[in-house]
């Protein structure tokens, strides 16, 4: 049954992440992202964490995503975009890049470890406690790089002169 | 291992049986109470008062035309409504509606049921998101763009709101947080995030006051402009689905589910426990409608300033005065 | 499964992101291709964590801060598009070649 599930997510996940390469409107692109995502929260339910499958979906799919829609929609893309000119000769450096796939997959062998061996994944109670004190200072850090990208963001959006911007309330 | 699978089937039929409708019995009731609060009759013709109405409204659904129009991206427009209405339906089978014998009510006891909850909950606005775009038609694209910034505005609010909730609880289990709340409800803990959860209600179902997405003066149907049919019929079923999901949250997370008022949930008969949840889902269904007919629709620009200057200010700070509060009242706060 | 097998998938995964930064003329694709290549070492770190017991929960705590900062990365670097784009009429990355007017 797990074997089974696996295939069909990673399978899953690599079809759509196919997708996302080869289609030419970025919106049905986005969408094949969106799907590969949700293989991939599969594959972490899987290995046994729920946690990180719901946080998978919630912030990759349900923010991330929506806010590169949100931009494709607003620029239009499909429009003007010859966006496959060069498409063609970077087809020699997928193939090579494969290869590099394949000697990372290759170099990874030959330590087979069996899932079914190992205990069950920690609870979410243990993960919590890990973020509150081993990883309090990256969560620290974490906090500051948001609150930087909330202030990059807003710069970012503000329009040059700030005279259009729209009054409030 | 055979009454197991009876029980798993049953549960699933009850509660999509009950999911459906309660979301029918709210497009008759929200007929009938605009009806009233304008005073007119409302639907009176199909059965007893107009009971049979959503009966009639579904016959006429499915013998519509499956129209496709030209200009639309037809994979992604037949394929954007079910995107609407299927996680609407995915959120319901974590809602909690009681205790039998110490085992929660519910159709998917799941150990992270919040989580699960926003998580496929955030889902729901693609469907928007894809009907608008692939209508191909301005005033659908603008219904879908408008929409996609409003929710992900809002649901940051909305997700701080519950996180207050959760760690007053100590848990993400729904049926745990009900448990939780026995004798004293989270929105007398938590008033300010049950108000913030009530206002974001709102958006994030696209319902009056914030109804941008479809708002017809300035956007003929909006997203659904280009739909009919019966893939029209399951945009609305989301939107009921969801409005129906959001008050069983409402009710679960906030005004303690089951939770009868001067009675120990334990001591609770089981269908005493189900009705008060239903109740207490039924009002909020109701306030639905009730704030429709009463408040103006906000202007756009008053949508984002109330989401990003108001709700994500107050729901940051209520956030940290309880991390503050329980971290003062030691390990055993909340709800010891 | 064998770890190897997650590791697989995390590799053609990380190929195909990388395949998207490579050969894409247009800003919005690099950013999805790199979205891809983070989902691919988060798969990655996952995988270890579940097959090395000892290690705790520190393969997740990272997948977590990684999904943390592209979400970070992904808000600003979108502005950043919606930005040139609204000087260069154009989200080509070849022709955005002034750092100022």
């Amino acid at each position: 049954m797990a074997t089974a599930l696996f295939y069909l997510f990673g399978a899953g996940a690599l079809f759509s992440a196919a997708n996302v390469v080869f289609r030419r409107q970025a919106v049905p692109a986005a969408i094949w992202l969106v799907t590969c995502f949700f293989f991939l929260a599969g594959e972490f339910l899987l290995l046994g964490f729920p946690f990180l499958a719901a946080i998978q979906i919630m912030v990759y799919v349900g923010a991330i995503m929506v806010l590169f829609l949100f931009v494709i929609m607003l620029l239009d893309l499909q429009a003007h975009q010859p966006i496959q000119s060069q498409f063609r000769h970077s087809i020699g450096g997928a193939l090579a890049l494969v290869l590099v796939a394949l000697a990372f997959v290759a170099a990874s062998g030959g330590q087979a470890l069996e899932a079914e061996n190992q205990p069950a994944a920690p609870e979410i109670s243990a993960l919590v406690e890990a973020l509150f004190t081993r990883y309090l200072l990256p969560f620290e850090v974490t906090s500051v790089v948001l609150v930087a990208a909330i202030v990059g963001a807003l710069t970012l959006g503000r329009s040059p002169g700030g005279s259009d911007h729209p009054a409030k309330s | 291992m055979e009454i197991t699978w009876i029980r798993a089937a049953l549960t699933l039929l009850v509660g999509f049986g009950l999911m459906m409708s309660l979301a029918a019995g709210m497009s008759l009731v929200e007929r009938k109470l605009s009806a009233f609060i304008q005073e007119r009759h409302g639907p009176n013709r199909v059965g007893p008062f107009g009971l049979l109405q959503p009966m009639a409204d579904l016959i006429k659904f499915v013998f519509k035309e499956e129209y496709v129009p030209n200009s639309v991206n037809p994979l992604i427009y037949k394929l954007a409504p079910a995107i609407a209405a299927v996680p609407a339906m995915m959120t319901f089978a974590a809602i909690p509606f009681g205790f039998l014998d110490g085992q929660p009510l519910v159709i998917a006891n799941i150990n992270i049921g919040v989580l699960y909850v926003l998580a496929v909950g955030s889902l729901g606005i693609y469907g928007i998101i894809l009907g608008g775009w692939s209508s191909n038609n301005k005033y659908s694209l603008l219904g879908g763009l408008r929409a996609s910034a409003q929710m992900v505005s809002y649901e940051i609010s909305l997700v701080l709101s519950l996180v207050a909730v959760i760690a007053v609880s100590g848990s993400l289990n729904m049926s745990e947080v009900v448990a939780a709340q026995d004798h004293h409800w989270n929105v007398f803990l938590q008033p300010v995030a049950c108000l913030i959860f009530l206002v974001t209600m709102f958006a994030e179902t696209n319902r009056h006051p914030f109804d941008f997405a479809e708002c017809e003066p300035e956007l003929v149907g909006g997203f659904h402009t280009e739909y009919a049919g019966m893939r029209f019929a399951l945009f609305f079923l989301g939107e009921y689905i969801a409005m129906v999901v959001m008050s069983g949250l409402m009710a679960a997370l906030f005004f303690g589910g089951c939770d009868v008022p001067f009675l120990d949930i334990a001591d609770t008969p089981w269908w005493l426990g189900a009705l008060a949840m239903l109740g207490k889902t039924a009002f909020f269904l109701l306030l639905f409608v009730w704030v429709r007919w009463t408040l103006p629709r906000f202007r756009y620009d008053q949508l984002m300033w109330l989401g990003w200057r108001v709700l994500l200010p107050l729901s940051l700070a209520n956030l940290a005065i309880t991390g503050l509060v329980l971290a003062l009242l030691g390990p055993e706060g909340g709800h010891a | 499964m064998p770890l190897e097998a997650y590791l697989a998938v995390a590799a053609v995964l990380f190929v195909i992101g990388l395949t998207m930064v490579a050969s894409r003329r247009n800003l919005v694709y690099v950013l999805m291709g790199l979205e891809l290549i983070l989902n691919a070492a988060n798969l990655n770190l996952v995988a270890f964590n579940r097959f090395h017991p000892e290690s705790h929960v520190d393969g997740q705590m990272t997948a977590l801060f990684v999904i943390i900062l592209a979400a970070a990365e992904a808000a600003i670097a979108l502005a950043i598009v919606l930005n040139a784009y609204s000087h260069f009429e154009t989200i080509r990355p070849d022709d955005i070649d002034t750092m100022k007017d």
